[in-house]
Formats: C-alpha cells, structure tokens, sequence
C-alpha cells in the first residue's frame, strides 16, 4: 500500500520555507537567499512503522506586501508546516494571522508550527512567554534549524503521523 | 361405457397435435423454453440446425459465400495491407539508415549528443510520441496511476503532476478565465504539448511529443470515463491510499502510442512495384473467393481507398457494371487501380477535380514545386514541411509556390538548408574526424608522466623525454590540421616532504624544465606549480611533470595564468 499526501509550507518570506524542504529532501543547506515565485514542488518517502507514504510537499512563496498565499494552492493539502523565523519577532506574528486565513480553506487539517533558525541564538528574537502564549492556542511548536538540521526530521515527522492520525478519525 | 365412447371417437376424429394447433404454440414454446430452459432447447435444436446448414451449403454455395463474404473479405483486406505496410516500414527504415544524405547528418549528430544512433532516427521521424499519462486525483493533485513510454527519461510523476495542478490553479487565478468553469487545457514547451482532459472528480494528462494527434483529447476522454465508471466508490472514498487505482494501468496504458512519418520517396518507387506485386495477388485470390456478388462492392472500396478518388455512383445491369465519379489528375487512374488488382475494369466515368486528400495534396507539392534530390516533402495538418538541402533560388520559389497549392495553408522550411550548407555536411565529417585526431593526440599527452630525482629539477635518467615530445609535435600537428588552439598545462609536483613555500617553487621549477627540454612553444604552454603531491604511492611517483590539454581554448594571456 502506498499513501500520498500534500502538504502546504506557509509563512512569512525569508523564514526558511525552501531551505526546510531542500535539508528535508535533499539534506542540503545554503546561504543563499532566492525567493521562491508562486510554488516548488518536491516529494519525498517517509516511512512511519509498517506505513509508507509519500510526503508531496507544495513550497509556496513566503507572504509579504507583494504577494499573499493563494488560497488554491492549499486546497486538498492533508496538513501544514508553518515556518517562523526566530530572529525576527514579526514572523511570529505573520504566522499567527496566516494559519486563521489557511484555516477558512483547509479547516481541520492538522499543522507543525516551525521555529527556524536555531542555530542563530545571538540573535533570537522570541520570548519565551510569547511561545507560552502560542503553545496555548494549541500549537504544535518545534525548534528547527535547515543550516544543522535540528528537528527538521522530527518536525516532517509529526506532522506525518498527525495527518495519518486525522484520518484514522475520520474513517470511524 | 356410453358417454366415455363418444369423447374417445370425437377425439379420434381431431388429432390434438394438427399443425396448426402446433404452428400456433411453436413460437410461444420456442420463446419460454429458451428462457427457462436454454441450454436444452440449444442441444435438440443443434442437429436440425446443422443439417440445415449443411442441406444449405450442398443446394446452393453462392448463398452462403455471399452471407459470409462481406466480413471475411473485409477481414482478409485489412489484415494483407496492415502487414504490407509494416513490410514496407520496416524496408524503407533499413534503406533510410544506410543511404540518404540525412542519415548521415543523424550520424554526427548521434555522435555530438552521445544518442544511440537508433533513437536520433526515431526522434527525427517521429509525428507523435505518448511518452506519459497520468490520472490525477484534481483536488490535492496526488498522482493517482502513471504510465510511461519505456524509452523516455521520466521525472518524479507526483511532482509533474502537483506541479500542472498548480499552474492551473494560478492561471485561473490570476487571468479569471470566462466560463469560470474552464481549466488549463495544454501547455506546450518546443516540441512538447501537455494534454490535460478533466473534470471535478478526474484528472488526465498526457505527455506527447511531437504534433499531437486530434483523436489525443478522445482517447483521453474515453479512458477518463471509463476509470471514473469503474472507480467510482473508490474515488470517493479516495484520501491517500492510491493502490485501489493500480489495476487502472491497463486503461492508461493504449494511450501510449506513436506515429512516424511516412517512408521518403526513393524508397517507395520499387517497393511500390513489390507491394503492388503483391497485392495484386493477393487482391486475385480474395476476388475470387468473394465471387460476382461481391463485386460490385469491391470495385468500390478498392476506388474510396485511392487517395483522390470519389465514387459517387455504381450500378449494376444484369452483368454489366457502371462506376461514375470524381478523380483528380494526380490521383492513379481509376482502371488502373482495378487492373492492378487483377480485376477487368468495368464501365468507368470520372469527372477531373481538386481532391484535398493529404497524399495527393503532397503528390500536387512534389509536381509543382519539383524539389531537388536533397529536398523532402512531407505534408500535415495542410502544414507542408521541407526538409533537406537545396539551392537558395529554389527555397525563395518553394515559399512563395507552396501557399499557391490547393490544400497547402502553411510551408514549413525550418529543416530546410540551403545549398551552401550542404558542403558543410562534409565537410563536418572531415572536420570531426580531424577533431577526433586532435582529441586522442591531447589524451596521448595527458597519459604520459615525467619523473624527477629526489629534491631537484633534474629528471630521472629513465624519463620518457623522447616519447613526451614526440606526443607532443603529433598533438602540434593535429592542432593545426584541426585549425583549433590548445594549450597546454605543464603540471609540476613534488613529494611532501619540505616547506610548502619549497616545494611550490621546486614544482614549478620542474614544469619549467620540461617545457624548456621539449623546446616548446610559449603561446601554448602555461607552466603550473602545482606544489606537493600527497597521496602518491610509493613517494617518488610525487616528483613528477603531467600535461593537461584543453583543446578549443588557447592559454590565457599571461596576467589571467592559472600558475599561481
Ligand atoms: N542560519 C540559518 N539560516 C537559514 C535557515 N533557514 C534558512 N536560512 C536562510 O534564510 C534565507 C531564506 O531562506 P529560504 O529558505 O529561501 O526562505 P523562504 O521562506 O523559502 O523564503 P520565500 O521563498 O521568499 O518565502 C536564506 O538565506 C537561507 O540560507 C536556518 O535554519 N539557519
Ligand atoms: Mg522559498
């Protein structure tokens, strides 16, 4: 049995969206900056216990004051990963005010809520009361760094299991 | 006894089972017993039913012959021409690959892009190629079954698939396309198109090179319906698991096909008489079995299947036959086409006109624009192609004379050179193989090492000085044969031990010297000091002078050298 399923990488520009899914697929990394126009589209196999499943992971261009997510990409994705990057506070809150619009297209789809860039801790840009305040609306919160790698597996991992598990609900 | 008596006598007097009674109930029997009783009923009726046949056939075999003649003549026909035509596929093919002018050019060209010569012919005679179809789940774009032309490089089909998807969802979103409704359709990029059928619960797409065939959209349509009605549950109850759709495969899969472009001419001319030969025999044998009553038919599907010709009357009077109709003066004649057949023409009337049939459109080419030997015309979608060398003068005529030619809407002269270039082709074969020459003298170099003693530029007594310079005049004289630059990186090394400041300077002393004994020419050398060697072994391999060889590029002039 083989699965598929989409999943949407959506937050604010520059937050490592691409660089993620380039460490995730590719376990490559680097500085360069090239934004990403419209969407990238990579895949790959993950295996969790006996299930296989092809992860189809839709890149999109991260949002700013040129161009905003494009609700039809989203649709028919099983879940998300929400990207913050910790070394700029706004992000943070770019990544609240996306997931309420992703939401109204992909109601109950499941997310991982990224906070990237780790290994940049000189110059971290988060509270940690304010990530109390997000753990309280019920995200999914996971230190991430596409330069080392850190939690980058484990985030994509989640995020698997989370959407296999809302099926697995919605089957009964 | 009395009443008793009178019944048996009236019943006596009217048989129960009077042919009438039974011509009555027969149908009615025959109509339940063959529902409730079927295999029965078939078992007693067989043998009436066989000796029927047989009584049949003995009275009169005409009858029968003309009951059966309609689908076995048809079926004899169609499969002679089918494999006449392979025949002559596979003919022309093989004459193709070792005669004309082109093939040649497909050779060079095999050998620059590194293809198998079989599959540069393949790619230049192709009119379409399916290479992939796709059935895609519309809403998240998840691949659902793909299937691929084994001879074509696929990329990941999920990825193609999200990534058509995607297009689709930004034109839609960012041109808002009236009907609201309508989705992408095809997309093409050079010589490939992406077909896209589809509707809210199925996708398909095809990948096709070359010029899509029309019937592309149906065949796409068709087997769309087809999987929709045979995976309806599963389509709805689709979320990630595509396994259910494997078996969708063999639905998908006749849609991988192709077609080539017809045979050039100079193959067809004797295989014409070949297959004309054949044919005709071929065309005796079934005419008799099908027998007089076929005839009429057959003179005229023999007439409708010649390209420029119309029947648009036959009739029959006793024995004698009238075909009236249109011909077009390129068109064979209409007896002949009979008489090729081996059947006597009857009574024929033909009308001259313009026939629009692709053959004789492309026969009407050939007369008009009389290309030269070089020159190949094929004609599709009323888009006439030139392909080949000619003289200048006669591809200004061809562009402006084609447009005139009944049928023809478009010339294409894009695969057309004109005389000039025809030397070219050549002269390439000379010039490659001189390249050729070059490139093995460059690597006789490249294969040839000095070795230095111990801690000095002085070589080792057993240096191969004589054979580096002999490989290097052979690759002086190929360079100029060639008439293109090289340049040459004398590349010194020394073992590890010593400073690197040392050994730096000792290395490059060892390249200095080797282009120094050699007498080389200063233009083409470029001395490199490439410093210690670390993984030689045993070490005095380290102490040593290679070539490099670039071939096309001279050296850089000598502020941009490479010898740091
Ligand atoms: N140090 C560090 N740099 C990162 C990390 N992730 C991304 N970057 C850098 O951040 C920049 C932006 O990364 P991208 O992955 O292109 O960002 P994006 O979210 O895809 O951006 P858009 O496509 O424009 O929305 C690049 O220069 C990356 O090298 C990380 O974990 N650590
Ligand atoms: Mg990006």
């Amino acid at each position: 049995m083989i699965e598929k399923l989409k999943v949407c990488m959506i937050g604010a520009t520059a937050v490592g969206k691409t660089s993620l899914v380039a460490r995730f697929v590719s376990s490559v990394f680097s500085e360069r900056y090239a934004t990403t126009i419209g969407v990238r589209i990579h895949t790959r196999r993950v295996a969790l216990g006996e299930r296989q499943v092809d992860l189809i992971i839709w890149d999109l261009s991260g949002e700013d004051e040129f161009q905003s997510v494009q609700p039809s990409y989203l649709r028919g994705a099983s879940g998300y990963l929400v990207v913050i990057d910790g070394t700029r506070r706004e992000t943070m809150d770019a990544a609240i005010a996306l997931q309420e619009r992703v939401r109204k297209t992909i109601a109950d789809a499941p997310f991982v809520a990224a906070l990237n860039k780790t290994d940049l801790a000189t110059a971290w840009d988060l509270a940690d009361e304010e990530l109390a305040a997000l753990h309280g609306r019920g995200w999914s919160l996971l230190p991430t760094s596409a330069k080392t790698g850190e939690g980058v597996e484990e985030a994509f991992d989640r995020l698997t299991t989370r959407m296999l598990a809302r099926q697995a609900d919605s089957w009964t | 006894m009395g009443p008793e008596r009178v019944r048996l006598e009236q019943l006596e007097e009217r048989p129960v089972a009077s042919p009438d009674t039974i011509g009555d109930i027969l149908p009615e029997a025959f109509a339940r017993a063959s529902t409730t009783r079927q295999r029965v009923l078939a078992l007693a009726v067989e043998p009436v039913m066989a000796t029927a046949v047989r009584t049949v056939v003995r009275k009169d075999a005409d009858f029968l012959g003309e009951l059966l003649a309609p689908t076995i003549g048809a079926a004899v026909r169609k499969a002679v021409s089918e494999a006449i035509k392979a025949i002559l596929q596979r003919f022309n093919e093989a004459l193709e690959r070792s005669l004309s002018v082109r093939s040649i050019r497909w050779r060079i060209e095999a050998r620059r892009t590194g293809r198998p010569f079989a599959e540069v012919v393949l790619l230049h005679t192709l009119v379409y190629r399916v290479e992939q179809v796709f059935l895609i789940h519309p809403t998240t774009g998840l691949v659902l079954v793909h299937v691929a032309d084994e001879s074509c490089a696929v990329r990941d089909p999920d990825q193609v698939a999200s990534m058509l998807e995607a297009i689709d969802a930004f034109v839609r979103e960012a041109f808002r396309p009236q009907p609201p409704g309508v989705h992408l359709h095809h997309v093409e990029v050079g010589d490939l198109t992406v077909w896209v059928d589809r509707d809210a619960s199925l996708a398909m797409a095809a990948v096709v090179r070359g010029v899509p065939p029309r019937a592309l959209g149906e065949w796409l349509y068709e087997a769309r319906q087809r999987v929709r009605l045979a995976y309806q549950p599963e389509l709805e109850r689709f979320r990630s698991d595509v396994s259910p759709f494997a078996p969708a495969r063999s639905l998908l899969e006749p849609i991988l096909r192709s077609a080539r472009r017809p045979a050039p001419r100079r193959a067809h001319l004797w295989l014409m008489l070949l297959v004309a030969a054949i044919a005709s025999l071929v065309g005796a044998l079934v005419d008799r079995a099908i027998g007089q009553a076929r005839l009429l038919d057959t003179y005229v599907d023999l007439l409708q299947a010649e390209p420029g010709i119309i029947v648009t009357s036959a009739t029959r009077d006793g024995g004698h036959v009238r075909l009236e109709g249109l011909a077009d003066p390129l068109a064979s004649h209409p007896s002949d086409v009979l008489e090729r057949r081996g059947l006597t023409a009857p009574e024929l009337t033909f009308e001259p006109f313009s026939s629009l049939d692709p053959r004789i459109v492309e026969r009407r080419a050939q007369q008009r624009l009389h290309p030269p030997a070089g020159v190949m015309l094929t004609l599709g979608d009323a888009t006439l192609r030139a392909a080949g060398v000619a003289p200048r003068a006669w591809i200004t005529q061809a562009r402006s004379l084609a447009l005139a030619v009944p049928g023809i809407e478009r010339f294409d002269d894009q695969a057309l050179r004109a005389e000039e270039a025809d030397v070219e082709v050549r002269e390439d074969v000379e010039e490659e193989a001189r390249v050729a020459a070059l490139r093995a003298a460059a690597r006789a170099l490249e294969t040839t090492t000095l070795y230095f003693m111990r801690g000095s530029a002085e070589l080792t007594p057993d240096a191969a000085l004589d054979h580096a310079r002999a490989r290097w005049h052979a690759l002086v004289t190929a360079a100029d044969a060639a008439g293109l630059p090289i340049c040459v990186a004398i590349v010194g090394h020394t073992d590890p031990t010593g400073s690197r400041r040392a050994n730096q300077a000792l290395s490059k002393a060892r390249a200095a010297h080797v282009a120094r004994a050699l007498a080389m020419d200063d233009a083409r050398v470029q001395i490199v000091g490439a410093g210690a060697l670390h993984d030689a072994r045993p070490l005095h391999r380290a102490r040593r002078v290679t070539f490099w060889v670039d071939v096309g590029a001279g050296c850089p002039s000598p502020d941009g050298r490479r010898d740091d």
